[in-house]
């Protein structure tokens, strides 16, 4: 915690939108594409990120700097609980957003490759839908129309799961 | 036919789940495990079916009184999920019905292990209940 962030390497991405984000290294490096554009020298001092607007870049860059600062559980092995708590809580507020963000940040995740934010998105989705019907379920996610199950395919997947539709 | 392009339309310049990859999807449904919300989600649409069948986590709580019709669903629809590893089943205690017990089952191709649950004896105080565990692996 001693090292100022003045003096440590940045990095600044670059949104589709053309906004432009200065970061520290260190906080970049959560993302395991990027660490390795870093670590095979092929990162300029602009890295663009053509498919990630500014809204969802934003959120990223708030996720990354949190866990970037706060202690890895592999590099102590009795870290005190309330780090752990503080980020459980701020992961819970995180995830507090409507869910075209949380689709958004999920695609972004997955290209840049965080693995703890593709868990936490996938977990919110998955709590999300929980209990809900296939049609609510539709709804929350957006799913496209074109792909329905046929009516026929339809009928024989309920008559599989009747138990559940009972 | 004019209310479906709107939609496809305007699906287009939302956030949709389509250009998820399925590998991300699939990470969705092994996060929900219980059976119960699985099998809405293969009602979805094809592709949420062909992913929800990937699974290979599953925990199954049954449900009192069950017809033995139901029994039988429940084991034609088990078996659709052709990738699964492991399942737990738990059958809750109901007031009137005093028992307790979970399976739980790890399998591969074969069945790996099968771990058997149950109190020997139920307290009403919860504060004494003893778990007896017995686990069996098949020759």
């Amino acid at each position: 915690m001693s090292t100022s962030s003045s003096s440590s390497k940045k990095i600044v991405l670059k949104s589709a939108d053309n906004e432009t984000f200065e970061i520290d290294e260190i906080v970049a490096l959560e993302s395991q594409a990027i660490k390795n554009m870093i670590e095979d020298e092929c990162a300029d001092n602009v890295i663009p990120l053509g498919n990630i607007d500014s809204k969802t870049l934003s959120k990223i860059i708030e996720y990354c700097k949190k866990h970037a600062e706060s202690p890895k559980k592999d590099d102590n092995a009795d870290i005190d609980e309330k780090a752990v708590e503080d980020l459980k809580s701020f992961d819970a507020e995180f995830a507090k957003v409507d869910m075209p963000l949380i689709q958004d940040i999920l695609m972004a995740a997955n290209f840049l490759n965080i693995d703890n934010l593709i868990g936490l998105m996938c977990r919110t989705i998955a709590d999300r839908i929980k209990g809900k019907t296939p049609e609510e379920i539709r709804k929350i996610l957006n799913i496209n129309k074109n792909d329905l199950l046929s009516p026929e395919q339809e009928a024989k997947a309920r008559e599989e799961n009747s138990w559940a539709f009972d | 036919m004019k209310n479906i392009e709107k939609f496809v339309a305007g699906e287009a310049d939302s956030s949709s789940f389509d250009p998820l990859p399925d590998e991300v999807v699939l990470q969705i449904f092994r996060k929900i495990i219980d059976f119960e919300t699985l099998c809405p989600c293969r009602l979805v649409s094809k592709r949420f079916n062909r992913i929800t069948l990937q699974v290979d986590t599953i925990r199954f709580i049954t449900k009192p009184c069950t017809s033995y019709k139901s029994f039988v669903s429940t084991i034609l629809s088990l078996k659709k999920f052709e990738g699964l590893k492991s399942l737990s089943i738990h059958i809750p205690s109901t007031p009137k019905h005093l028992y307790m017990c979970r399976w739980k089952i790890k399998c591969g191709k074969d069945f790996d292990s099968v771990i058997f649950l149950s109190p020997n004896s139920v307290y009403h105080s919860k504060k004494y209940v003893n778990e007896n565990a017995y686990s069996k692996t098949p020759t």
